[in-house]
Parts: structure tokens; C-alpha cells; sequence
């Protein structure tokens, strides 16, 4: 039978028995709709945990020592993570990049906010330091997020930033009155320190989206409706954030205070959200970290990082690298990589439990479809005997039926589909009005990507015509001759 | 192509219960002949049509159409033989209601590889349907036809892929007098001019006295088998007084 005459004849009987088809359609419809429903809602609710809150594709390494509590170097201490252990891992099979990171070893406060909150407040500041390119592609403002105190070569003064100028083939400092606002000699950003009357650049902070979560989400819903300065605290954004400067002083905080030094004073500036940032804190570049912690904490603490956080070519490499980690170097992945995967695992297990409801929904559909078509066989005894009797065979017959059936299947999968989608707007409407913000509240529960529409579609296909598969070969069997004479 | 038949046996089974619908026919049909098989209600006349066109093929003995076996044909064969050299005619039309007049004549060019292909489908379906006195009615559905009408387009289907033989169960059974002749002059001038091998079972005596040979079917066993003087006086000549004649 040509292609063409066999879709005409299809067209032709799905018209005729149009009514029949959409019932045995409807509950492959609503399977459909719930498998659709449920695939994207864990698709969208995996993507918010797993992208957003726990955050798993960085696998962050921890010195097993350094993580239970032990002093470096001691009895039961390891030997830290140095510039060696960043070259080990970088070795491993799969390892795209690795990025040390160090945390501030010495108190620290920062003060400040009176163009946010209304009036200057102080908090305890802490740091740690990262790469400069780990945070590159996060940064929206006009300072860059790299070390401004580092000497720049320089050809004229157009080469330098605010504030310096090129002098002798170097970017220098120029020299600046901190009590004269009028003239800004230190240009957009920077400003004029005070201690050493030239012109500065504060330090780049690049701040993690998960404190501006629980910010929004538990401080500021707490706090809204409360009596004194805390209800005035504004609901913040990133633009809101992003530009916004305070000073922190080093070495000297509410806490406590470090030994012998000195504390020094300096301005930051938030130049933007990185999900590299540390989630209670900020993230300065790393060499910031490292000569603060030589000025407070001595040699020895700016050789150690603190974690390592590091970049897989491919997703699959994930779990062998992590294994590699641990088991050879001895070092130890941070709680957050397996609170993800546990979360993740947690996830799919909804998923999969409301995708069985789905199939079970389709299973009873396509009972219903292997009814509805048997019926209809029956019904369409002579028609198929007078076919059989101008010369089709068994195989056409049956694919006559069994195209039907992937006909009905192919229309109800996008009307399941479609069901599906509008079922997820309503959700998200119901939920967007109707559930108060919560840290990582996303705009949407639910993730709609290609494969999912392809799974829909065939698996619809596919259950119709499980379905129809009896009824096809009862319909085969059909002889024309008892059919044609009504026996 | 000459079509026959050797000791031909069909039995009915139905738990218990045989039944011999046929008991041993032998029969020899030649090409172009015009035959009327003939006999009482539930006498085998249909069931050895059935055996004959390959509708039926659950039977002991032999049916051949020339060197072509039925009974040792595969399922797939017997398809490619109803298809490409016998046509049908039902008493009761058996016409798709949802298909016009002319998509009922293509039907049987969606199956197979027959006469109908390398030929528009279509403009076959019309001329056969002209040809049947329907030019007219192309588009019509089967509802909106009369009985005549639907028994011609039931009779333009069957010549749609040019075949040898045309099988007929009491193609006049549900037709009324003058329409039931009208439908048997189609079948004497297809056999007459296409030289088609035309056999038809009616239990009508007017009707099989048009056949040029007639074939008596009783209990499954054939008690006459007899060539005739057909009514049709001549072969252009307007019979249609004489037919009346004869059914009156």
C-alpha cells in the first residue's frame, strides 16, 4: 500500500469515527498532561535546588584536617592545601580547572549603609579570596574584579584607571586632599584615603545570590513588620546592590582584635553576584586575601588555601574525579556537593513516583484504547472484510489499525501536552499570588525542555499503540468471507 | 483463464455440530462464460461461490484459475489474487458510507499492486463510473444513492483493476424488479463486450434464466449443470421488453 493512499485511508476513518477517537483519546490526554506535569515540575524544582541552592556542578575539595578542626602541620594534621595540591588535582583525568580559594584569617568589621538602610550599620566582615577569572563573567559594574593594588604598565595616563596616572611606564597613585569633595581627583570610583592622602580603588567584592535569598526571604519577611530600625530594612536587588560601597577595617572587629598589627581601613565596592562568592559573606580577589593575611596572620597562612573548588570537562566526570579526590590525594569533598546530591536524589525519587502515577494513568488509557478499538473492529467487520476481499492482507489491516492508533496518539500527546503547559501556568499564577517570597523563590516551578516534549509525544504514540495492538491483529484475522455473509 | 474446481467439500463447524455446506463439487468454468448458480436457501450456492473467488479457502479439494491453486496459495497470495483478477458484488452493496461514489470505486487501488497503478486512480474511478451511468453522481456518498445506483457503483469497484472473473451474490437480491434487470444488462454487455467471466448466485429463476449456463445447487451437491438459451436475443439488440417479458 503507497504511503500517500494508506494516510488517505487513516484520514478518512479518523474523521468517520472521530467521536470514538476522542474518547479513547481523553485518557491518554490526561496521562500525558500528568506525566508532562510532573517531569517539568521536578525538572524546574531539580534546576532551582541543585543550580541555585545547592550548587552542583562545582565540586569544592576541603583539606580533611583543616575541616575537623586540627592545627596544620600538627600530629594528626594534614599538610593543607598549597599551590602543589592545586597542581595534584589539575593532573587528574577530567579535571578542567581548579581554583584555590582562601578565607580571611583575622577579624574584620565593615560599617557603612547609609544610602540603603537610612543610616550607617556594622556587622562582622568575612572574606575569603578567590581568582580573579573565577568571577570574571559575574561582574556588571564599571571596577573590574581583580587586584587594583597590583602596579599596571602603562604607555600614557588614558591606560590608567581612576585616579592614577602613568608615570615613568607605571600607573601611579596621584596624590589627593580627602577634605576636598569638590575637585575628585580620584575620579567615578575611586576615592581619597584618608591615612595616606593618595588616591585608592576599593577592594572589588563579588557577593553570593544565596545571601541576598536569605536576606530578602527570612531577614527582611522577619523584620518587615517588626517595631524600630528593622522594619525600614528595604526588600533588596542586585541592581540595588551592585555599586553599592562601604569601608570594612581589618584586624579589628566587634568580636576580637588581631595580635601585634595594626588595623587597617579600607573601602569596598559590590561589583557583582557570582555564584563562586561565599554564601555567608563576600569574595574579594584572591590576592587581596593573600597580603591581608601576610599583614595579620604571618607567611605561613597565605600559602594555605582553604578549599579548592574545581571544574569537571563533562557532568560524567563529576563522580570519577570526586572519587580520584578522595582516594588518592586523601582530601575530602565539602558537605555541600553531597547535600546536593542527596537533594538531587530526593528530587528525582518525586519525579519518578509521580511519572508511575502517569504510566499507571496511561496504562488504564490504553486499556481503554484496546477496548474502544476492539469495538470498533467489530463494528467495522464488513469494512474490513470487503477490504480483506479486494485484495488487502492481514499486515495492511493491521497496519491500518495501528496507524490509527498512532494518529490518536501523536494528537492526544500534544493535546496532553498542551494540557500539561497550561496546567503549569496555572500553578504558577496560583503560586506566584498566593505564596509569600522565600529565599531562591523562582519565577517559575517548572522546566519545559525539548526531550520532554519528544518523551510526550512518544510515549503517547506508544501506549496507543500498545493498546491497539490486539484489537490490530484480531482485525488481521478477520475472514472475508464469514464477514461478508455475517457469520 | 478457466476456473475450476475438484471435489470441492466445505464443512461448517460450530462446537458439535458439522455442518456439509459442499459435498464433493466438481466444476469447470470457462473464460467469458456467463453463469448463474442457482438453488434454495442454505442449499451451499454461496459457499461455493466463496470457494471459487478465494473468499473462502477453508475447503478440501482443489479450486484453480488456470495453473493458479487457491488452496496451496499463501494468505499474502490469495490477497494479490482477489485483488488482481476477480472482482465482487454483494447483495447488500457493501459500500463505505463515508466515502463518496468515486473514492468507493479507487478503494481498491489503496491495496496491492494492481491494474489500478500507473494510472491516476481517479480518472479511472470516473470513466468506470461513466460507464455505469454515474457520471453524475461522482461525488455523491452511498446514502444519498438508490439501491440501483449503489449496486453500480458496487460494479464499477469491481472493475477497477481489470479483472478476469466477476463474482455476484444476488447482486438483485435488494433490488427491485426493473432495477435488478437494469444491473443484470450491465453484467450481460461487460461479459459481452470485456469478454469478463461473469458468475452469479441468485435464487431467482428470472434472474438465472438470463445466464447463458446454469448451475442448480442443492444440499452442497451440484444436481444440474446446463447451458441455456440466454434471453438476450442478440448482442446489441434492446432487450429490455423481452427481460420484462421473461420476469413477468
Amino acid at each position: 500500500m503507497k504511503g500517500q493512499r494508506f494516510s488517505s485511508l487513516i484520514g478518512q476513518s479518523l474523521r468517520r469515527n472521530r467521536r470514538h477517537f476522542l474518547l479513547s483519546g481523553i485518557g491518554v490526554i490526561i496521562g500525558i498532561a500528568t506525566l508532562f506535569f510532573f517531569t517539568s515540575l521536578g525538572e524546574g524544582v531539580r534546576t532551582t535546588v541543585l543550580e541555585d541552592v545547592f550548587v552542583i556542578d562545582q565540586l569544592e575539595v576541603v583539606d580533611p584536617a583543616a575541616a575537623a578542626g586540627m592545627r596544620r602541620g600538627g600530629l594528626f594534621g594534614g599538610g593543607g592545601l598549597t599551590d602543589h595540591t592545586v597542581e595534584q588535582v589539575r593532573q587528574i583525568e577530567g579535571v578542567k580547572e581548579v581554583y584555590p580559594k582562601m578565607k580571611l584569617t583575622f577579624p574584620s568589621r565593615a560599617s557603612g549603609g547609609e544610602a540603603l538602610m537610612g543610616r550607617n550599620m556594622g556587622v562582622e566582615f568575612i572574606a575569603d579570596g578567590i581568582p580573579a577569572e573565577m568571577a570574571a563573567d559575574d561582574v556588571s559594574d564599571i571596577l573590574a574584579f581583580r587586584d587594583h593594588d597590583q602596579p599596571l604598565s602603562c604607555a600614557d595616563d588614558e591606560a590608567c584607571p581612576d585616579g592614577r596616572d602613568c608615570i615613568d611606564g607605571t600607573c601611579t597613585p596621584r596624590s589627593c586632599d580627602p577634605r576636598d569633595r569638590a575637585s575628585e581627583p580620584c575620579g567615578e570610583v575611586g576615592f581619597c584615603d584618608r591615612d595616606t592622602e593618595i588616591c585608592a580603588l576599593p577592594i572589588p567584592l563579588v557577593i553570593s545570590p544565596y545571601l541576598l535569598e536569605v536576606y530578602n526571604g527570612s531577614i527582611h519577611t522577619a523584620l518587615r513588620d517588626s517595631e524600630g530600625i528593622g522594619s525600614r530594612l528595604p526588600r533588596l536587588t542586585e541592581d540595588m546592590l551592585v555599586g553599592f560601597e562601604f569601608d570594612i577595617v581589618f584586624g579589628h572587629s566587634y568580636m576580637g582584635r588581631s595580635g601585634d598589627a595594626d588595623s587597617i581601613r579600607h573601602r569596598a565596592r559590590i561589583v557583582g553576584f557570582s555564584d563562586r562568592a561565599m554564601q555567608l559573606g563576600a569574595t574579594m580577589p584572591l590576592p587581596y586575601v593573600q597580603r591581608l593575611n601576610t599583614e595579620f596572620s604571618g607567611e605561613d597562612a597565605a600559602d594555605h588555601y582553604h578549599s579548592l573548588l574545581v571544574d569537571t570537562y563533562r557532568n560524567e566526570d563529576v563522580a570519577p574525579v570526586a572519587q580520584r579526590i578522595e582516594d588518592e590525594l586523601g582530601l575530602e569533598l565539602s558537605d555541600r556537593h553531597q547535600r546536593a546530591q542527596r537533594a538531587g536524589l530526593l528530587i528525582l525519587l518525586i519525579t519518578l513516583l509521580f511519572n508511575v502515577i502517569a504510566l499507571v494513568i496511561l496504562a488504564v488509557s490504553a486499556l481503554n484504547i484496546t477496548h474502544t478499538f476492539s469495538m470498533m473492529v467489530m463494528e467495522r467487520r464488513r469494512e474490513i472484510g470487503l477490504m480483506r476481499a479486494i485484495g488487502a492482507t492481514r499486515r495492511q489491516i493491521q497496519a491500518l489499525v495501528v496507524g490509527e492508533a498512532a494518529v490518536v496518539g501523536l494528537f492526544a500527546g500534544a493535546a496532553g501536552i498542551a494540557l500539561g503547559i497550561g496546567a503549569g501556568f496555572a500553578v504558577d499564577a496560583i503560586f506566584d499570588s498566593y505564596v509569600g517570597h522565600f529565599p531562591f523563590k523562582p519565577d517559575s516551578l517548572f522546566a519545559w525542555s525539548p526531550w520532554m516534549f519528544a518523551l510526550g509525544l512518544t510515549t503517547a504514540v506508544l501506549f496507543c499503540l500498545i493498546g491497539a495492538l490486539i484489537p490490530a491483529v484480531r482485525a488481521g484475522r478477520v475472514e472475508p468471507a464469514a464477514a461478508l455473509t455475517g457469520r | 483463464m478457466d476456473l475450476s474446481a475438484r471435489g470441492l467439500r466445505r464443512i461448517y463447524r460450530s462446537g458439535e455440530l458439522t455442518t456439509e455446506a459442499l459435498c464433493g463439487v466438481d466444476l469447470t468454468i470457462k473464460s467469458g462464460e456467463f453463469v448463474a448458480i442457482v438453488g434454495s436457501s442454505g442449499s451451499g450456492k454461496t459457499t461455493l461461490l466463496n470457494c471459487l473467488s478465494g473468499l473462502d479457502t477453508s475447503f478440501d479439494g482443489e479450486v484453480k484459475l488456470g495453473d493458479l491453486s487457491l488452496s496451496q496459495m499463501s494468505e499474502t497470495e490469495l490477497a494479490r489474487f482477489r485483488h488482481e483478477h476477480v472482482g465482487f458484488v454483494f447483495q447488500q452493496f457493501c459500500l463505505l458510507d463515508h466515502l463518496t461514489a468515486l473514492e468507493n470505486v479507487i478503494l481498491p487501488g489503496f491495496f496491492g499492486e494492481g491494474a489500478g497503478d500507473g494510472v491516476d486512480p481517479f480518472k479511472r474511478g470516473r470513466e468506470l463510473l461513466t460507464r455505469v451511468g454515474l457520471g453524475d453522481r461522482l461525488h455523491s456518498r452511498p446514502p444519498q444513492l438508490s439501491g440501483g445506483q449503489k449496486q453500480r457503483v458496487a460494479v464499477a469497484r469491481s472493475l477497477f483493476c481489470n479483472p478476469s472473473i466477476i463474482f455476484c451474490d444476488e447482486p438483485t437480491g435488494s433490488l427491485d424488479q426493473d432495477t435488478g434487470l437494469s444491473i443484470m444488462k450491465l453484467f450481460e454487455q461487460l461479459n459481452r463486450e470485456d469478454e469478463v467471466t461473469v458468475i452469479f448466485v441468485t435464487h431467482e429463476p428470472y434472474i438465472a434464466d438470463m445466464a447463458r449456463r446454469r448451475i442448480i445447487v442443492q444440499d452442497g451437491r451440484l444436481i444440474e449443470d446446463k447451458s441455456q438459451t440466454s434471453v438476450w436475443p442478440d448482442d446489441t439488440g434492446d432487450s429490455d421488453e423481452k427481460l420484462k417479458e421473461v420476469a413477468s
